[in-house]
Order: C-alpha cells, then sequence, then structure tokens
C-alpha cells in the first residue's frame, strides 16, 4: 500500500515536471533516476502509472448523433485535438438520443454541441430554470 | 219570755258563727277563686291581644307579599327585556360571526378555484410543451440523415471556442 502511494507520487510528480517543462524530458528523467536511488525496481511501475495518468489527462469521449466512416471521423477528432487544447487521445461513442451534433468530455469541461442539447436549453428557458 | 224573743246569745253566737264561716270561705274559697277567674280573665285578654297582633302582622305580611310580588314582577320584567336585548344581541353576533365565516370560506374557496385552475393551466403547459418537444425530437430523428447530421456536427465544431 505504502510502495504504491509513492509510485503514484512518483507518476504525479513526472506527469507535472514533463507538462511544465516539455523541452526538458531528458534531464527530468536523469534526475528521477538518480533521485530513486535503490529503488528502481518500482520505476517501471511508475511508467505505467504515469501512462494511466496521461491517458486519463489527455483522454476526451465524443459522443456523435450520426455513425461517421472512419475517414471522416478521424477528421473531426482531428479539428478537435486542434480546437481544444491538451487532448491527446479521443475515443467515440454513439447515442442517437442527440439527435445532431456531437458531446465532448474531456477530464475539465462538457461540451454539448447537438440539436438535443439546444432543444433541452430552449425548454429550460421555457420552464425558467437557469 | 215569749216565743218571740229575741235571744241574745244565740244571736250573737249565729253572727259569731257566720264570721267565722265568712273568713275561712274568704279566706278559702273566695280568694282562690277570684285568683282563678283574674288569671283566666288576663289569658283571654293576652290572647286576644295576641290575635289582634297576629291579624296585624299577617294583614303586613300581607302587604310585604303584594309589595314583593309587584317588585318580583318588575325584575321579571326587566330581566326579561334584558335577556331579550342579550338574545336579540347574541344573534347579531352569531350572524355577524356566520357572515365573515362565510366571507372567509368564499375567498378561500376562490383562492383554491384560482390555485387548481393556475396547476391545471401550468400542467397543461407543461404537458405540450413536452409534446411539442417530442415531437419537434421526433421530426428532427426522422429528417436529419447521416449527410446532414455530419454538416450539422461540423456546424457546432466551427462555432466551438474553448
Amino acid at each position: 500500500m505504502k510502495i504504491e502511494k509513492e509510485i503514484s507520487s512518483w507518476a504525479r510528480a513526472l506527469y507535472l515536471a514533463f507538462e511544465e517543462n516539455p523541452d526538458k524530458v531528458e534531464s527530468i528523467l536523469v534526475n528521477f533516476k538518480k533521485s530513486l536511488g535503490k529503488k528502481q525496481v518500482i520505476i517501471v511501475s511508475i511508467f505505467k502509472k504515469l501512462e494511466r495518468i496521461y491517458l486519463k489527462e489527455k483522454r476526451a469521449e465524443l459522443s456523435l448523433a450520426q455513425e461517421f466512416s472512419e475517414h471522416d471521423k478521424k477528421e473531426f477528432k482531428e479539428k478537435i485535438k486542434g480546437i481544444v487544447p491538451g487532448i491527446e487521445k479521443v475515443d467515440d461513442v454513439l447515442d442517437e438520443s442527440l439527435l445532431a451534433g456531437f458531446r465532448l468530455k474531456t477530464k475539465d469541461v462538457l461540451v454539448r454541441a447537438s440539436l438535443k442539447d439546444v432543444l433541452l436549453k430552449l425548454k429550460n428557458k421555457i420552464y425558467g430554470h437557469n | 219570755m215569749s216565743a218571740l224573743e229575741i235571744d241574745w246569745k244565740v244571736l250573737i253566737g249565729q253572727i259569731v258563727n257566720f264570721a267565722i264561716l265568712f273568713f275561712v270561705l274568704k279566706i278559702f274559697v273566695y280568694k282562690p277563686f277570684l285568683s282563678l277567674l283574674k288569671t283566666r280573665r288576663d289569658k283571654i285578654e293576652e290572647g286576644i291581644n295576641k290575635s289582634a297582633e297576629a291579624e296585624e302582622r299577617l294583614s303586613r305580611m300581607e302587604e310585604m307579599k303584594k309589595k314583593m310580588e309587584e317588585k318580583n314582577e318588575d325584575e321579571k320584567k326587566k330581566v326579561l327585556i334584558a335577556a331579550e336585548s342579550e338574545a336579540k344581541k347574541r344573534i347579531a353576533e352569531s350572524m355577524q360571526k356566520a357572515e365573515e365565516e362565510k366571507s372567509q370560506l368564499l375567498v378561500k374557496a376562490r383562492k383554491e378555484a384560482e390555485e387548481i385552475k393556475e396547476k391545471e393551466s401550468e400542467e397543461v403547459k407543461k404537458r405540450t410543451i413536452e409534446n411539442v418537444f417530442a415531437l419537434t425530437e421526433k421530426l428532427l430523428k426522422e429528417k436529419i440523415d447521416e449527410k446532414e447530421g455530419k454538416k450539422i456536427a461540423n456546424e457546432f465544431l466551427s462555432k466551438l471556442k474553448v
């Protein structure tokens, strides 16, 4: 349990260091190795954890109202990556209840860009809800 | 001495006898008898006096009774008048209270009716909105094909600002 906590802490620290200094990756890694000292046996676990953090932080879920072709989907995802910063991986799901458009869920934001959401917004406005 | 002569000795004896008898009767018969008569007369007089007094008392009592009856009659009338006045007052109060309660009930009933009406109106409005939106969703689902869907998605994306 204690080791797991240590692995998580190291992974989180590495992730933040890479994020803040993307051009100093090599020196960060050297320092990291030195800091670990005799505990280098856990280095693989730390990188696995780092990968999971990375995926969690940089992943986004895209819900589409219609089925797109693979080409269109890829193109659409690229556009999203270009607009929304910090997204590396986009997983897509089909949600026909959205009618048209999409929803994008990242770690920090939820983008509601569908006709269903437009209708919901309109309905809330009619009911006087915020 | 002839037979018609007065025998002084006998006469004196008779006189002495009579005097003794007189005194004896006076002391032992007349006096108690007169005393008895006097007592009886006093008692009769006392009885007569008491009877007169009783009659007078009776008369006074009857007079008093009459006065009291008159007084009672007056008081009775006064009580009746007061009771009648009180009853009228209470009836008026009750009627006023009933009128107020009626007004309150009417106001309450009107308010409730308005609330029900408003609630129903809201319910109808809500149902209409829900139906309109359900219908809109259904129509959109039917009308929007894959091509149109992509177009809309791209339009949303082009407007997206993060």
